[in-house]
């Protein structure tokens, strides 16, 4: 164990700092190109992301390098570091970031942006990279990287879009780099060069890197099994990345195009040795949309005939009831005692302006297989504040859940309901996020209409307001991100540590007017990621959105032909 | 069905893990020494154990017991989890069993509190009793009759699962005293059987 032994017995959740996994490699470090990966959450969401696991992988598969890990202290460790003068350690060799040479943060959602703060300031480091010189090198990959300017100022390089290339890249252009000089100017200016990076200061724009193959992509067969519970306790295999259903809000489904499928074949191969690496009983087949992966019957056969048989438990995500195949339930039917789905708007002329291709008949139809299955819970999710939102649509929402209560009364009915960000690179990047009052009237409006034995919970709508800030904000931004964590913010994305008030004042201390960020933008606006290139042309983008506006709906590319959105001609 | 009783260690880092997240550890261990474990019907099949009580979060265990049922008789099952094993985990010995029948025959524990810094015994006793502990809170006198020492910074105590026991966080809270302990051992010596 890397910190005092007594520092664990003082903290309420000893076990995310010792580390210890099965399958844990330590390195001599001696000639290595040394990478510490940080997570700026708890260890039991970043151990439970995928990214963050497959760049571990493929740097400690390397023999000129090696990764260790840190996560964001929770409060109390935090407070006890701070007190007795101890940084930040990582898991594997207990080592203080000074011995790095790079240190890489895995970004996937806004509210962790505090916590890059906490981290960087822990390991001694200043926050601001013109504050820093020399090693360690700070990169971020992950999301977040796509609309990186409220963090540019704490990075020294941002990796956009598939990372499996990039950080092989890095790393080698590091090496070269080390050899010849000692000079971090000019080894910013190497690290531009490269296909997907984008250095601040140096780069003018960047493309998203792209994989081509998911089978040739490596893929972590050995991966740590934690000894504490985390959020997705499992072996995880992707089938598959990417999504063309072509939802105008979801984020995901622009910027993980063009969709590539991993082969059952290595699907299988994957599965079992990952499995047999790990004695997890329990596995994931992860993707954004499982219903469409093209052998699903293929799959379903692998589970029923070799996974089931060997006492192991299945989880498939994103799952829709609407297409899978009878035998696709035959196999997983049973597992499964509840349902999670998302019809995300309650007419269906909303659900044609963001192309949710859902119809009432659908979802009646699920309704049916879910009674029919003897299931007992269903929950639903809605999303409050769409473009061209109106109070029936709110209506809506209530008359669907109270039709669906009246016909399947013993079913339980949890809903929730969310506000819509409108996130950049998607359609909905001009549109305006709808302010916390708002979002308050038309969820007491669904309230007062909804029958009362659905259960009806919802996102904080301030929560949604300081995303939607940090995910459309400009470099500014950075400036109240830093006065609000001296003012204490920390994990903002969990509910009982969320405080609006001090983020309401940072960003009225640095003259930041909130209502910038979220109002309606034209195409001639200048927009805080216009410099990142998903590959989607802005044409596309506002086309679709234009289109959107008369709820003219679009069909799966992959169904009925391209769109020209602009992914696979590069 | 045949039970295999397992005789372990739990220590190092481990000593940090619920037991719930015991219990998960086991089930990954025994999958992965492939020894021929019996599991549960339904869709979420897990393997038949059986637990002797919990540790406290905190606490090493020197000899932990666990019960695991087994299709069949299986040959070199201590190495063949001993290999499966985190650092954290260690196997002494198992021997097969007809019965499990832990859940009744284990009622208590011995266990030792060691540390450097902080108060003395007199103290981490006096505090202990201030618990309303002291039904089985043995003196130093009567612990020294069967051959327990308890030293300046060490402390023996049986203790009976019926009765509780005082949270780790009480009990560094008590060794703390008015220093800060700078080391400490918390430990099950051995389960006390009926």
């Amino acid at each position: 164990m890397n910190y005092p032994f007594d520092l664990l017995y003082r903290v309420k959740k000893p076990a995310s700092y010792i580390g210890n996994e099965y399958n844990l490699v330590k390195k001599n470090p001696e000639g290595k190109v040394k990478v510490a990966l940080a997570f700026p959450d708890t260890y039991e969401v970043g151990m439970s992301n995928l990214g963050f696991s497959i760049i571990y992988h493929i740097i400690n598969s390397r023999e000129d390098a090696l990764a260790e890990r840190i996560f964001a202290p929770w409060i109390d460790m935090e407070e006890l570091l701070r007190k007795r003068k101890i940084s930040l350690l990582t898991l594997e060799s207990g080592k203080s970031i000074s011995e790095f040479d790079i240190l890489a943060f895995s970004v996937s959602y806004e509210l962790n942006y505090s916590n890059i703060l906490t981290i960087l300031d822990l390991c001694g480091l200043p926050l601001l990279s013109s504050q820093r010189d020399g090693l360690p090198l700070v990169i971020a990959g992950g999301q977040c990287t796509s609309r990186p300017s409220p963090i540019i100022p704490f990075i020294d390089c941002f990796a956009v879009g598939d990372g499996e290339d990039i950080i092989n890249e890095i790393i080698d252009t590091f090496k070269e780099w080390r050899l010849s000089s000692k000079d971090k100017s000019e080894l910013l200016i190497a690290l531009s060069k490269i296909d997907g990076v984008y250095v601040p200061g140096v780069s003018k724009t960047v493309r998203r890197r792209v994989i081509k193959d998911l089978d040739k992509a490596p893929y972590p067969t050995k991966p740590l099994v934690p000894n504490t519970e985390i959020i997705h306790d499992r072996a995880v295999v992707e089938i598959m990345r990417g999504c063309t259903r072509g939802c105008r809000f979801c984020e995901a489904g622009f910027l993980y195009r063009p969709v590539r499928e991993r082969s059952l074949e290595v699907i299988k191969k994957l599965s079992s040795e990952i499995l047999k690496a790990t004695g997890y009983g329990e596995i994931g087949f992860l993707s954004l949309s499982a219903s469409d992966y093209s052998n699903l019957g293929g799959l379903a056969r692998y589970i029923k005939e070799e996974l089931i048989p060997s006492h192991i438990s299945v989880s498939i995500p994103s799952l829709r009831i609407d297409t899978v195949s009878r035998e696709f339930y035959e196999a997983i039917g049973e597992i499964k005692r509840g349902l999670t789905f998302a019809p995300e708007a309650g007419t269906q002329r909303l659900r044609d302006v963001i192309n949710k291709n859902i119809t009432e008949e659908d979802i009646f139809k699920t309704m049916e297989i879910v009674a029919r299955e003897g299931w007992e819970t269903v929950k639903l999710y809605f999303m409050i504040g769409l473009p061209t939102e109106k109070d029936e649509d709110i209506l809506g929402i209530a008359n669907l859940l109270n039709s669906i209560k009246e016909r399947y009364r013993k079913i339980d009915l949890n809903v929730s309901v969310s506000l819509f960000v409108p996130k950049p690179h998607t359609p909905f990047q001009w549109v305006r996020q709808i302010t916390p009052k708002e979002a308050e009237e038309r969820i007491r409006l669904l309230k007062g209409k909804l029958n009362r034995k659905v259960n009806l919970s919802w996102h904080d709508p301030k929560v949604s307001l300081l995303e939607g800030i940090l995910t459309r904000g400009d470099i500014d931004v950075s400036r109240a991100i830093i006065t609000a964590w001296r003012k204490g913010a920390r994990f903002d994305a969990w509910t009982d540590r969320f405080s609006w008030d001090i983020w309401e004042e940072s960003f009225r201390e640095n003259n930041i007017d909130v209502d910038f960020y979220l109002r309606e933008k034209s195409l001639s606006d200048p927009l805080p990621w216009d410099f990142v290139d998903t590959g989607i042309s802005k044409e596309f983008l506002w086309n679709e959105y234009i289109l959107s506006l008369s709820g003219f709906k679009r069909e799966d590319c992959r169904k009925v032909g391209c769109y020209n959105c602009g992914v696979c001609s590069g | 069905m045949v039970f295999v009783r397992v005789e372990y260690r739990k220590f190092g880092p481990l000593v940090f893990i619920s037991h719930l997240d015991l219990i998960r550890c086991w089930e990954r261990i025994v999958r992965r020494a492939d020894i021929g474990v019996s599991f549960t019907k339904g869709f979420h099949p897990r393997p038949r154990f059986s637990f002797s009580p919990p540790l406290p979060v905190g606490f090493e265990g020197e000899r932990e017991l666990l019960d695991i049922g087994l299709e069949r008789p299986c040959l070199d099952i201590k190495n063949r989890i001993n290999r499966a094993v985190p650092q954290g985990i260690y196997v002494n010995n198992v021997f097969f069993i007809q019965h499990s029948d832990l859940g009744e025959s284990v009622i208590g524990g011995l266990y030792n509190f060691q540390w450097l810094g902080g108060t003395d015994r007199s103290k981490l006793e006096e505090g202990l009793r201030n618990l309303g502990l002291q039904d089985w809170l043995y003196t130093s006198e009567q612990l020294t009759s069967v051959g327990i020492s308890n030293f300046k910074n060490s402390l023996s105590v049986p203790l009976l699962f019926e009765k509780g026991y005082p949270s780790p966080k009480k009990i560094v809270e008590l060794i703390d005293g008015t220093g800060e302990v700078i080391w400490l051992r918390l430990s099950r010596v051995q389960l006390l059987e009926r």
